[in-house]
């Protein structure tokens, strides 16, 4: 995992982008890594919370597959960004350490290099930069640090939004969007910004020495040192010495006493102030301080920044945990649940549904005709009661009644040729609410359609019944359900009775 | 079927037409998709519903069309039958002399799958009467000769349930009530562990399945927790701004700058409910009903913010805390030159805010506020800016609304097709000290992260932990 794979998957893996685009295979993801972690994807899944190796696995691997054949993913692009900004900031380090190092050397023949400006800004101003570095690092170990990398950010944009107008407008949102997250990759942000601060620091530090080096080889230089302030030789020499601490070992680079005092310059007289002999040659010993300064606490510590800077940063890679929501979904995808079902789809096993254009009439049972009454299934242990019900709403006269739909097949036959035997004018089919008009209930209808000939009414009645009475109608949904079955039959003369109190 | 299937546990869902049967799979299988209509005959063809652990495939329901012609069927089967040891032999018979169909083809789509050895669940609608049908139907799978369990399920609101017990309990030596549209996971859990009553030798598949389906379920349950928790923090955390051209006042974009806020708070609240529902297996959910007028209703309407939420008494309490939050956010944004006044103030304030309400959800600030600088490090140039959250009042309505809808998604049978129903209160109000206090640190202390610059990882995972251990209790 590295940089340009963390940011491509917390672009894909945004609001809103967790879904793998399409031709990508989740299945096939999961596999891969099952078989080259020697494990099957039960296991897998098993893991994923207890490993975060695991999970980079998973995200990496579908990283690849979602990114080939892809160029629209800002990893790289942001990766090869940083690649020119590491340049960049080398290249100005270069320019701007050989330029310092150039103007603090400059020695005209006639006032000798002033070691203190040196050592004040290569030596002083790096150990300065060194503490705030130090307090940088400790201060990202504390939980509640701030984030430094808005000092970036804001030039950042600014420079973006003056290049890329209104297209960076978009990116920008994501990056907000982004950073409620921000915090589960803020090691690695930051460590990032952290080593490529530390390349102009080096850069700018070889620069420094090159220049100097070349200036000491190729030139004729001389030391000096000059201060208004009342300052004696051993207190620049107890500084020398101090500055002098991490090459102690190094006798040769550290300038002695009589070095520091055959070198205070007298700039109105124009002349050393203490006169030794081999004063000239004293002097010049100054070089060797300065290049193992700027090599000690200059080089050395940026070169160690960079180094720890880009470990820090790949540990934080290596350390982030892949866990926030974004990644349970794709996991999720990736492996199969725990449990989980799978069946057909719907028109594998749904029936062609009745068209409601063909519904069946309702129409109340007309008042004072003359009535066959059948009665359906458990209807038949309420004959009383229906009886009564009939006569009460519609003033049925009934002239006979008949139990079917019943264990008994032949009751069923015997009913319909009564019916047919005394030409019956009006038949009323009562079923309890809740039967459901099957397919041999609407055989029934038909056959005693055949019965009493075309034209003649057939009215379906369901009523509720409770305590051995009628109790009241089916639900308004039980009798559209017939009227969309019964419609079925194609017979305009097959109603479905409205309730008593419609 | 392979020898491999013949050790798995297979169950038949048969019954009359209409009652339920494919309500009953429906809601075993957490499955939307699974056609239930009204009229006779919504199943046509038996359809087979496996569910599996990982690889392992450990038990298999059948769907089927419901019995269509029950008597004559059993009367095709008396005719053929001499003694009690023919009728395993007439029912095979008849699924293959009609086997192309015809006027039984529901009886030998429904028949087929019995032949297999499998268990048969007999689905009756309690809301009917106990017909002469029915009592053919339980004769014909009698003849079957395999386990049976009855299952009295309720399609409308009438009971004749006592009608049917005493005839169930003849044909059936288990009978149990499931209502497939009230079904919630201990329910499915509970039947499912009565199949095991079925057979002797499928107990250990089934409890295999149980435990799979509990250990799916805590996921689930962790990650709707994740999922609101997410939202939580990027609500609280969420900032609009505007930039502001030369000689621009402040007030002139401010209205606009509110409703978009607000829009994109809103806008965060529905991404959440809709992975919500994805994670309960409710993808096609229709929140767009007058039943569920309080998810409905605006976010921010006064009506939603009486309804959810904590009470004015628990706001008084937790209303300093989150003020203190803010304010030592303040304080630190100005590098504690206001000597913790901010917090001080801000307790105030916050406990002020609490009693007295009001909708004031988060303040405005201009660019040249330090926490405008650190909340948006990308902006450059004058700009205006609202957010993060300041109300503890409106955190805890979004809190509430977020998981009553989650426990509304996660309670819902997936045999209803209707809207979303939920509870007409909030939850949050009525929770045990302890986990409300638990909720409102790790609220606080991701609203505190929020105002230094960014939550923690470990702030957001408390809120998780606190979240997930309120709907473990409901």
């Amino acid at each position: 995992m590295d940089l340009a794979a963390l940011i491509d998957l917390e672009w894909l893996l945004r609001d809103g982008a967790a879904d793998s685009p399409k031709g990508v295979r989740d299945g096939g993801v999961a596999d891969r890594v099952a078989r080259e972690r020697g494990v099957s994807v039960r296991e897998l899944r098993a893991r994923l919370d207890a490993d975060p190796a695991l999970r980079a696995d998973l995200a990496e691997e579908w990283l690849d597959t979602v990114r080939n054949g892809r160029n629209d993913l800002p990893g790289e692009r942001v990766v090869h960004g940083l690649d020119v900004a590491g340049w960049l900031l080398i290249g100005i380090g270069l320019l701007l350490g050989g330029g310092a190092s150039k103007a603090l050397l400059a020695y005209d023949g006639t006032t000798p290099v002033n070691v203190l400006w040196f050592v004040f800004v290569l030596c002083a101003g790096q150990i300065a930069l060194l503490v705030l570095m130090l307090f940088f690092i400790l201060r990202t170990k504390s939980k509640r640090s701030g984030s430094a990398i808005s000092v970036l950010h804001r030039p950042i944009a600014a420079l973006a939004s003056r290049f890329f107008g209104e297209g960076w407008q978009s990116l920008r949102e994501s990056l907000r969007a982004m950073r409620s997250r921000q915090a589960l990759f803020a090691d690695v942000e930051r460590w990032t910004l952290f080593s490529l601060a530390q390349r102009f620091g080096v850069a700018f530090n070889v620069g420094a020495l090159v220049v100097a080096l070349a200036t000491i080889a190729f030139s004729d230089l001389k030391f000096s040192w000059s201060t208004t302030l009342d300052v004696t030789p051993e207190t620049v020499h107890a500084g020398v010495r101090a500055i002098s601490a991490p090459w102690a070992w190094l006798p040769s680079a550290i300038p002695s006493l009589d070095v520091v005092d055959a070198s205070q310059w007298d700039r109105m007289a124009g002349a050393f102030i203490t006169k030794v002999e081999d004063s000239d040659r004293l002097v010049k010993q100054w070089w060797t301080f300065l290049i193992a300064g700027v090599v000690a606490w200059g080089l050395v510590p940026r070169t160690v920044a960079l180094v720890l800077g880009s470990w820090f940063a790949r540990r934080g890679i290596r350390a982030y945990g892949f866990d926030h929501v974004g990644y349970q979904g794709l996991f999720d995808r990736l492996l199969p649940v725990q449990a989980g079902w799978s069946g057909p789809s719907p028109e594998d096993v749904e029936g062609v549904e009745p068209t409601k254009a063909v519904e069946a009439e309702s129409a109340r049972a007309m008042s004072g005709a003359s009535t066959w009454v059948l009665l359906w299934g458990s209807a038949a242990r309420h004959d009383a009661a229906v009886r009564d019900e009939l006569t009460r709403r519609y003033a049925s006269d009934i002239r006979a009644m008949h139990g079917v739909g019943g264990a008994d097949l032949g009751a069923d036959e015997r009913a319909v040729d009564a019916l047919g035997r005394e030409a019956a004018s009006r038949v009323i089919l009562v079923a309890a609410a809740g039967q459901q008009p099957t397919r041999e209930v609407l055989d029934f209808v038909l056959a005693i359609r055949r019965a009493v000939g075309a034209g003649k009414p057939i009215v379906a009645v369901l009523l509720e019944f409770a305590n051995g009475a009628a109790v009241g109608d089916a639900l308004e949904e039980e009798r559209a359900q017939w009227r969309r079955s019964l419609g079925t039959l194609d017979d305009p003369h097959v109603y479905v009775a409205t309730g008593a109190a419609q | 079927m392979t020898s491999d299937t013949a050790s798995t546990p297979l169950f038949v869902v048969v019954g009359n037409v209409n009652q339920g049967k494919s309500s009953v799979v429906a809601a075993l299988s957490e499955n939307e998709a699974i056609p239930i209509d009204s009229y006779p005959g919504t199943t046509k063809h038996a359809g087979t519903y496996v569910f599996k652990s990982a690889d392992r495939e450990l038990f298999r329901i059948v769907d089927t069309p419901g019995f269509q012609r029950p008597r004559q069927l059993l009367a095709w089967l008396q005719a053929r039958t001499q003694s009690a040891a023919d009728r395993p032999g007439a029912v095979r018979e008849f699924v293959e002399t009609m086997a192309d169909g015809g006027e039984f083809h529901d009886e030998v789509e429904l028949l087929k799958p019995l032949l297999e050895g499998a268990g048969i669940l007999y689905v009756v609608d309690a809301s009917s009467h106990l017909e002469p049908s029915n009592e053919a139907e339980m004769e014909i799978l009698r003849w079957t000769g395999q386990p049976a369990m009855a299952l009295i399920n309720r399609v409308r609101d009438r009971d004749h349930a006592d009608e049917w017990r005493p005839t169930l309990r003849q044909f059936f030596h288990i009978v149990r009530e499931f209502d497939a549209h009230r079904a919630c996971f201990e329910d499915r859990v509970a039947l499912l562990r009565g199949f095991r009553e079925i057979r002797a030798e499928w107990s250990a598949a089934i409890d295999t399945a149980v435990a799979a389906m509990e250990s799916e379920w805590r996921a689930r349950r962790k990650r709707s927790a994740a999922v609101i928790a997410d939202l939580m923090c990027k609500a609280l955390a969420h900032v609009e701004h505007r930039a502001l051209a030369e000689g621009v006042d402040e007030s002139a974009v401010s209205v606009e700058l509110e409703d978009a806020y607000k829009a994109a708070q809103r806008k965060l609240e529905v991404a959440a409910r809709d992975e919500v529902e994805r994670v309960f297996r409710h993808p096609g959910l229709e929140r767009d009903d007058p039943s569920v007028e309080l998810l409905r209703e605006d976010l921010f309407s006064e009506t939603v913010w009486k309804a959810f939420g904590l009470t004015r008494t628990q706001l008084l309490k937790y209303g300093a805390g989150w003020g203190a939050a803010i304010g030592a956010g303040i304080d630190l944004a100005v590098g504690g030159l206001s000597f913790f006044t901010g917090t001080l103030i801000g307790a105030g304030i916050g406990a002020a805010a609490g009693w007295w309400g009001g909708q004031h959800v988060a303040r405005v600030w201009p660019s040249s506020s330090k926490l405008a600088r650190t909340l948006l490090p990308f902006e450059t140039g004058r700009f205006v800016a609202i957010g993060p959250v300041t109300s503890p009042r409106y955190a805890w309505v979004l809190l509430d609304r977020a998981l009553v809808h989650c426990l509304a998604v996660r309670d819902r049978s997936h045999a209803r097709r209707d809207a979303l129903e939920l509870a007409k209160t909030g939850v949050v109000a009525d929770l045990s000290k302890e986990r409300r206090d638990a909720l409102d640190r790790a609220m606080r202390d991701v609203l505190a992260g929020i105002a230094k610059g960014q939550a923690s990882e470990l702030d957001v995972a408390r809120l998780e932990t606190a979240i997930v251990n309120v709907l473990t209790d409901r």
